[in-house]
């Protein structure tokens, strides 16, 4: 192992502590500005009316009238020891209610991501190999597409498409990868493999006009070995980047996708949460993307002393 | 209304099947003491019995769990008589101390209930919620299967809690202590079909009650699957995979229109009455002629026809025509614009005034407000669209911040309930939010409280409180609904349910080959 790289991921896990606090605070204040009391959100759906005494033990089941102070500390003294408490609807631990959806994100996020590197980066490559032909024009094109088009509009039109007038596969449901996971993943992937395939290109035509990848060729070695370690090695560190960026993005907001296609995930459980005024699942989700963030931009960070081994962590 | 094919409805039922209908969000919940949202109770009417059962088509009270029920001459004790034999899915048999246990647990201040305020007026229930007694004394125990509750004041309106989709479910009690939290989970109950799982914000699936009391359904698997986007559930019908839907104003004239679905389309003017709530303390609102002139300066019919795509119904007052109470003569407001102006012009608007009007951030909702914000401006009200959060809209109005807000009302085919936001003892967020106050109206409604449920005097009173209401206009009244949907074809037994089109009774269903 690296020296300095223990102390480095400690430093970085600490720095995550007020993360968390800063997180978890902006959170609770907003949902207590934003009007739109929980109580309120559970009435009667019919009558649209509440009861005043079903309201006071409503906030009293639930310690809605200590002051917010009071109220915040209790959840950060209780989030500390690992309980993040329970669902305002279903009573249910938060924590609980998350992993049951973190599934669908994590395998909806893999199958995205491994569309979006499979077409993204040869496409990148091809284009920079090829800059100024009509390929790298072919190319740029599809990027700006695939960048601009809306995932609900994707989504819908795939639905349409292949499950309505094809039927190919079936519109939308939870299941197996072949055949529920096909048309999420493409519409998730699609606008994420515009991004790297425009950022691959712009990284490798700066890498190579460099002497060493001048050098690799003079000294005689195949194409494919100059292109694929000595340029696409040098030109990943800010692919990786932004993929990290992006799988945080993915695991926590592919709402849309997850709500075109009926899939299970984190986003949905989120808003849902947002909009009943479910405090605790709110939180929850939010520590929970927090987290992810945190530890892939770790992980991105200690990528980058593979990629390039002049970086050090000291 | 109902479309009916006489070669199809004289088939006889076949058995088995699994049948998939959608639901737009997942419940989150299904324990009868918690929220009473339309999505849970639409599942839980599946899973649970009810005492009574209201019959679609009458609108009247039939019997269900109970096999008969009287009220003692003062109105105050309700006797319930339980059908012996109705067994709970682990095989119990439910008796008199279930009803009590079931009442006393929504009541227990631990549990939080919403549904508090329907048995709050059982005598004794203060002091339980307030922890002064360990048992309700109202609620007794006259043996195995009977069961008296006696509440405080007269209230012939009392039953409904009993009553319909919307009604108590009876739980057993040793499922709820054994599953704890879990219950509303993987809950336990004695209706047609029991609960076998649930897949988050994916699906919930039930399987046939082999020995229901009231016989086994002809559907073997009832599915819940939870599809929240409009546009794709429309693609799992097309594709078959669910075996009805109900149809939005957006895609009504699709099913309505296209010949090879319009007889498997069925339609009814469901219990709700949408309209604009006028909080007439506030200024110009304070003034009658002025929320006169909001009702006239709009062309209902017009947009109904437009914006509404035809799925509602033009409104005369505050009861629909499926409701008991609908009264035929009654004239409500026509589109009459000059009216509209001269009304305003007596209130002392010559120039027409400014006005702010509130919904939530629904699109359909949007659609609402932008056509009538058109005819309003028409007539010289200028008027400026204001969308937030539906608990938002809801909160504000109960608290008198905002002047106006667009909601839907409706759902109890009781017509003093339906006239609930009309009294002035619910001010606020208990559901009277224009903060209306009429003696003569609550007077009214004070005495059809006391006349005996669905009787021709009691939907008399109802009528007269209806008249002076549309009088005072607290309301703009904009429409009825209209309630649609569309089903498979090889699919039976599926009615039009005024009080919602959703709660549809899987026990008459069943799915043809």
């Amino acid at each position: 192992m690296r020296k300095g790289l223990p102390a480095f991921i400690l430093r970085r896990l600490l720095l995550a502590v007020p993360v968390f606090i800063g997180v978890t605070l902006v959170t609770f204040v907003l949902m207590y500005i934003v009007p739109g009391d929980p109580v309120t959100v559970m009435v009667e759906e019919k009558m649209a009316s509440t009861d005043p005494t079903a309201a006071r033990l409503f906030r009293e089941k639930w310690g809605l009238n200590d002051p917010l102070a009071v109220q915040y500390a209790k959840f950060l003294w209780n989030a500390a020891r690992g309980d993040l408490g329970l669902s305002f609807r279903s009573e249910q631990p938060v924590l609980t209610a998350i992993l049951e959806r973190f599934p669908a994100t994590a395998k909806l996020a893999a199958a995205a991501l491994g569309i979006a590197i499979l077409i993204g980066i040869p496409l990148g490559i091809l284009a920079a190999l090829r800059q100024n032909t009509a390929l790298d024009a072919a190319a740029i094109s599809l990027a700006a597409f695939g960048v601009s088009i809306p995932n609900f509009w994707l989504g819908l039109l795939l639905i349409y498409v292949v499950a309505v007038e094809l039927r190919w596969l079936p519109p939308s449901g939870y299941g197996p990868a072949y055949p529920y996971l096909i048309m999420p993943a493409i519409t998730l992937g699609t606008g994420l493999s515009a991004v790297i395939a425009r950022l691959t290109r712009s990284s490798m035509l700066e890498v190579i006009r460099q002497d060493y990848v001048r050098t690799a060729r003079a000294k005689g070695l195949a194409e494919r070995r100059v292109v694929m370690t000595h340029a696409l090695r040098n030109a990943s560190i800010p692919i990786v980047t932004i993929v990290g960026v992006q799988i945080s993005g993915l695991l926590s907001g592919a709402v849309i996708t997850e709500r075109v296609f009926s899939w299970p995930g984190v986003g949905r459980l989120l808003l849902d949460s947002i909009g009943a005024r479910d405090l605790p699942i709110v939180q929850g989700c939010v520590l929970f993307i927090a987290s992810v963030f945190i530890l892939l931009n770790l992980v991105v960070d200690l990528s980058y002393a593979w990629l390039d081994p002049r970086i050090r962590y000291d | 209304m109902a479309a009916v094919i006489p070669s199809t409805a004289a088939q006889t039922p076949v058995r088995g099947g699994h049948f998939r209908r959608q639901l737009g969000s997942d419940p989150a919940t299904l324990d009868p003491a918690g929220t009473r949202l339309v999505r849970q109770d639409v599942v839980r009417m599946n899973i649970f019995d009810t005492l009574i059962d209201v019959d679609p088509r009458t609108l009247r009270f039939v019997p269900r769990a109970a096999e008969s029920w009287s009220v003692s001459d003062d109105g105050r004790t309700f006797t319930f008589r339980l059908r012996p034999g109705v067994k709970f899915h682990n095989g119990r048999e439910m008796i008199a101390d279930d009803v009590k246990y079931t009442i006393e647990r929504i009541l227990t201040p631990e549990t939080a209930s919403p549904q508090v305020r329907g048995y709050d007026r059982i005598v004794g229930a203060q002091e339980f919620i307030g922890r002064q007694a360990r048992e309700v004394i109202g609620i007794r125990v006259l043996d195995r299967y009977r069961v008296a509750v006696t509440i405080t004041v007269p209230d012939a309106d009392f039953l409904w809690n009993f009553a319909g989709y919307f009604g108590l479910y009876i739980v057993p009690k040793e499922e709820v202590e054994r599953l704890g939290r879990d219950f509303g989970q993987r809950p336990v109950g004695s209706g047609p079909f029991a609960f076998v799982s649930w897949q988050k914000d994916t699906s919930i699936l039930l399987r046939a009650n082999n020995d229901y009391w009231g016989g086994r359904p002809y559907l073997s698997a009832l599915e819940f699957r939870i599809i929240p986007d409009p546009a794709t559930a429309q693609a799992e019908f097309d594709t078959g995979r669910l075996d009805f839907m109900l149809l939005s104003d957006v895609n009504y004239r699709r099913y309505s229109e296209d010949a090879k679905w319009k007889p498997y389309v069925i339609e009814i003017a469901e219990l709700f009455t949408r309209h604009v709530g006028l909080n007439v303390t506030k200024p110009p609102l304070n003034d009658v002629r002025v929320r006169q002139a909001l009702n006239y300066a709009v062309d209902k019919a017009a947009l109904v026809r437009t914006v509404l795509g035809n799925k509602a119904f033009v409104p005369t007052g505050v009861f629909p025509p499926s409701h008991p109470a609908y009264n035929k003569n009654l004239r409500g407001y026509e589109y009459n614009p000059q009216r509209a102006r001269e009304l305003l012009a007596q209130a002392g608007f010559p120039n027409g005034l400014d006005l702010e009007l509130n919904g939530s951030t629904s699109p359909t909702v949007g659609r609402w407000m932008e056509g009538i914000q058109r005819y309003w401006n028409d007539v010289g009200v200028r008027t400026r669209i204001q969308q937030q959060d539906f608990g938002v809209v809801l909160e504000r109005a109960g608290k008198g911040e905002i002047p106006t807000y667009v909601l839907s009302h409706g759902g109890a085919p009781s017509c003093v309930g339906y006239l609930g936001p009309f009294r002035s003892r619910n001010f606020g967020p208990a559901g009277n939010r224009m903060f209306y106050k009429n003696d003569r109206v609550d007077q009214l409604l004070d005495q059809a409280e006391r006349t005996a449920a669905g009787s021709p005097q009691q939907i008399r009173l109802c009528q007269q409180a209806e008249e002076l209401i549309v009088q005072d206009a607290p309301w703009f009244f904009f429409n009825y609904n209209k309630a649609v949907l569309v089903h498979q074809p090889n699919v039976h037994g599926l009615i039009g349910n005024p009080m919602e089109m959703d709660a549809q009774d899987m026990t008459k269903v069943w799915i043809g080959r």
